[in-house]
């Protein structure tokens, strides 16, 4: 079976549940610390749909690929309708290739974001011709639902849409009263439905929630503090620049009603990452995205100022500069994805979540990382102490730190302290967690006490003693 | 017209709303007679008990600490009342009262029928009306003053000067809050100048008497953001689709009369003060109905392009508003839990001691268990709290015996009580943690009264 990323274990786990049981997990036996898991399963049914025909491991393959494979051609139906030019359109799905949060998110991911992304696309541009006849209200309408139902970032969507009502008021536009009708009724929906989904979270961890409990160590990780180097680094420099540019075209030159709705969500999703509120990928992806849309108007423009010029083929060498540019960041961003080799569990990993497998102990409870947790879990069968998913879980910051702390404490008393606190029977050094943190083995040496059970590339220790006997 | 004709609205709502809230009561209370909603209510009762004996009103003996007087709690104090269950039907009756000031405010007001209504129904599902009502609190007799002072006030009885003093003796932040707004009416309703001043006259008397422990009342709790919406387990937080329809309600007003501006910043303002001081928030939502309620009656009365989402729109506003009636009634039935009430009745009948447990159960033990308790929630307004949460800290994360010993010698804590939330992640994640692995293995504190969700450990020095 090919392996995925690390995050995506925890929906492959859902989904085989359902395969096997029908319905998904709501409570984590073979997480120690859980208690309870919240999901809407609408991703994880659809792809467990397409598991009837293709098989597991391709539909988790190619369902996610597909999806995200649909971002260019929903932009280049977007960007016409924006500016009723084909090339220039051509030319902004073209620009999402260079959006590097479109390769993080990559190939080998099972994230119900795969699906979210397209969708909140396909909903802006069928919000963008509501006036346009009833069909559209019916397909934004549903793409809007649907959307709620696998992600609850569609709060930020509608937030969005409630500041382009606010801005398109501000510049007097003709408005549709269904637009406001659209957009008070998915308020009142997103509000009721997360909160029914999210009622234990919110009791559990309050205002924490917004952050999906994030533990500090984890923070920086997920919800970076944004720089303009980071949102570059997400966004990138091309639909930046363009989308920028197309900004200024529509506010000083000419008002254009679907540059404001694009301009509001775009405001709306760096409001959302400053306060560090959205997932950077998810965040600067979406972002990279609308600003590819946007960026037609300044693609359009440049392409009829290259007219004017008295230079012979200057309109195809302007299109041939914004190709090469494109291809170019892409296949740097294709390159440094690739290139990570700390995205998904390494073939020294895999081998050692098998022989885990194979440990015969009952009630295993092994320490790993949190972000290769569901990876062990899922291939080996055992039990983990904390995973990335944080809901749910008391004192995650805690319980995060010991994990972390297990592979550098440096006395045995402190190590059997937590070991003991969570019943831990092995601990595993994966090849991945090695590269990442820059060790090779534990710090302490004991193996009277941590016998190396498995020593490959990866390392598995058994625990032995207890604070009590010593 | 017949009276109860021309009044039908308010008649049905009245009934409606007793019949819903006596209900429930019964039906959630009926198997724990002991549990009350909200932890302050035990605080309170605890309270009252200690003022028919001491008469002193400022002090809390048994936590030995000052506290500012309550015209509400000296009223109960002097009430004769067998079963203390009976207070709970007095703040039912003094909410429905508030709700009767409420309506025939809004009519002196012009404001029309349809409004009132639904006005009145929006207050009564409003998960904060009904904790004043269920509760025992400070809260509710200031506001009946409160309003009744606004009534006389709009029907230029200078009577309302006497109401109002009442109020601030009931609850001196809530009606300070509202004095800005109750001169903007006096001045309105043509009262003589002294008559404006009167009311801050009064407030500022009274903040200056011993009476009134200002820093106390001005102390924000560290979890002021967390307890704003009721869907933070906190009974008196808003209700997201509320304030969804009230800030609906004044954009809707404001763009079709701006002559009323200071009523909307004094909304504003009042509404941000609540987000710091719960106590206010009654006031916020009464005010904030009109609003919410002229929101729900245009998105009902206009033509909407498309029908069938007008329906759907509204079918989901009734269901927010309904889930957070439910989120109050779901946050007041866990807590506290019948076993830690029965464990705290047993506990009483031994000799009287200082009870370690987490903030949020101070007030249950200290009531029930009459022994005062190591910190409770209202800990935060004393200066010694963060002391005392650092310690909560070490001691339960604490493996070594004997340190452990020390700092609960050196507090003088002769009970420990632990309950399964503080099991179940609360405090600790495992039986091995902190604590918990000294309890395991000290033989200087022994189980003393354990139940299915409560041990309690008595320590021996």
């Amino acid at each position: 079976m090919d392996t995925f990323t690390f995050q995506s274990y925890e929906d492959i786990r859902q989904i085989e549940h359902i395969i096997d049981t029908g319905t998904p997990f709501f409570e984590d036996e073979l997480q120690q610390t859980s208690q309870g898991v919240i999901l809407s399963p609408l991703f994880h049914y659809i792809i467990t749909f397409f598991t009837l025909f293709l098989g597991l491991n391709f539909a988790l393959t190619l369902i996610p690929a597909l999806a995200l494979a649909t971002i260019p051609v929903i932009v280049y139906f977007f960007a016409k309708k924006a500016i009723k030019e084909d090339l220039p359109s051509i030319l902004a799905a073209l620009l999402t290739l260079s959006v590097p949060s479109y390769f993080m998110i990559g190939a080998n991911t099972v994230s119900p974001h795969t699906l979210l992304i397209p969708l909140l696309l396909l909903a802006t541009y069928f919000f963008s011709r509501l006036g346009e006849g009833s069909k559209f209200l019916y397909l934004a309408l549903a793409s809007l639902f649907v959307s709620t139902f696998i992600h609850p970032a569609t709060i930020v969507l509608c937030l969005g849409l409630i500041l382009y009502l606010i801005i398109i008021r501000a510049q007097n536009f003709r408005e549709t009263s269904r637009e406001p009708e659209v957009v008070l009724s998915l308020f009142f929906f997103l509000t009721w439905f997360n909160l029914l989904l999210y009622r234990d979270a919110l009791s559990f961890h309050g205002f924490n929630l917004l952050r999906g409990n994030t533990p500090s160590s984890y923070l920086d990780t997920i919800y970076p503090i944004l720089t303009l180097q980071g949102l570059i680094d997400g966004v990138g420099i091309l639909p930046l620049i363009l989308g920028l540019i197309s900004a200024y075209l529509v506010f000083v030159e000419s008002k254009r009603k679907t540059a404001s709705l694009l301009i509001s969500l775009i405001l709306i999703l760096i409001v959302f990452l400053q306060l560090r509120l959205i997932p950077y990928v998810l965040g600067t992806a979406t972002i990279g995205f609308f600003c590819s849309v946007l960026g037609v108007y300044s693609i359009s423009y440049f392409y009829k100022k290259s007219e004017e010029l008295k230079i012979k083929y200057a309109q195809i060498g302007f299109i041939v500069l914004l190709v090469i540019l494109t291809a170019g960041l892409g296949s740097i961003h294709v390159e440094k994805s690739n290139t990570s080799s700390m995205q998904a569990p390494t073939t020294a990993d895999v081998e050692a979540y098998n022989f885990l497998q194979n440990i015969s102990q009952n009630n295993s409870v092994i320490i790993t990382l949190p972000f290769e947790a569901n990876s062990m879990t899922h291939l080996s069968g055992k039990t983990h102490i904390i995973n990335t998913n944080f809901l749910l879980t008391h004192n995650a910051n805690t319980i995060v730190d010991d994990t972390q702390r297990a592979y550098s404490i440096r006395f045995l008393t402190d190590l059997l302290q937590i070991t003991e606190s969570h019943d831990v029977t092995h601990i595993l050094l994966s090849e991945t967690n090695q590269l990442r943190n820059n060790i090779t083995s534990l710090a302490i040496d004991n193996p009277e006490c941590l016998p190396l059970i498995y020593n490959e590339t990866a390392k598995i220790y058994e625990i032995q003693c207890s604070l009590v006997n010593r | 017209m017949t009276w109860y004709k021309k009044h039908k609205y308010i008649l049905i709502a009245l009934l409606f709303s007793f019949l819903t809230i006596t209900a429930f009561q019964l039906l959630f209370y009926a198997d724990s007679p002991n549990a009350y909603a909200g932890d302050e209510s035990y605080l309170h009762l605890r309270l009252i008990d200690s003022f028919q004996d001491t008469n002193s009103y400022l002090v809390d003996d048994l936590q030995d600490r000052t506290i500012s007087y309550s015209l509400t709690l000296h009223v109960l104090s002097l009430l004769p009342m067998s079963n203390p269950i009976y207070y709970r039907f007095a703040f039912l009756l003094l909410s429905l009262l508030l709700v009767f000031l409420a309506y025939i405010i809004f009519k002196e007001l012009d404001v029309d029928d349809k409004t009132r209504f639904y006005s009145l129904l929006l207050i009564i599902f409003n998960p904060i009306y009904l904790y004043t009502s269920t509760s025992i609190n400070t809260v509710t007799l200031s506001m009946v003053f409160l309003l009744a002072c606004f009534y006389f006030t709009l029907k230029k009885n200078s009577i309302f000067i006497l109401l109002y003093v009442l109020a601030l003796l009931s609850n001196f932040l809530l009606t300070v809050l509202f004095t800005p707004f109750l001169s903007y009416w006096i001045y309105n309703k043509g009262f003589k100048l002294y008559q404006n001043v009167l009311p801050y006259f009064f407030a500022g008397i009274y903040a200056l008497t011993p009476l009134i422990k200002l820093s106390q009342l001005l102390t924000l709790h560290p979890d002021t953001f967390q307890d704003v919406l009721v869907y933070f387990n906190f009974s008196q937080g808003y209700s997201i689709t509320f304030l969804a329809l009230s800030i609906v309600g004044l954009v809707y007003m404001w763009r079709r009369d701006k002559k009323h501006a200071l009523l909307y910043t004094y909304v504003f303002f009042l509404f941000t003060s609540s987000i710091l001081y719960s106590d206010t928030r009654i006031l916020a939502i009464l005010l904030l109905s009109g609003f919410a309620s002229k929101a729900l009656l245009h998105l009902y009365e206009a033509k909407w392009e498309f029908i069938d989402l007008k329906y759907i729109t509204l079918t989901f506003i009734v269901a927010g508003l309904l889930f957070s009636s439910l989120v109050f009634y779901d946050n007041e039935k866990s807590s506290p839990s019948p076993e830690l009430i029965q464990a705290m009745q047993e506990l009483e009948s031994q000799t009287s001691g200082l009870i370690l447990s987490v903030e949020r159960n101070g007030h249950v033990l200290s009531y029930v268990a009459n022994m005062p308790v190591f910190i409770d929630e209202h800990s935060y307004k004393y200066e010694s709290y963060e002391d005392k949460k650092n310690f909560l800290n070490d001691v339960f994360s604490e493996r070594r015996s004997n340190p452990v010993q020390e700092l609960l010698r050196d507090a003088g804590i002769q009970y420990i009580v632990i309950d399964s939330t503080m099991l179940e992640g609360e405090v600790w994640n495992s039986e091995r943690e902190g604590l918990l692995f000294v309890i395991r293995f000290s033989d200087d504190i022994s189980v003393l009264i354990e139940n299915e969700e409560v041990t309690v450990y008595s320590v021996d020095y």
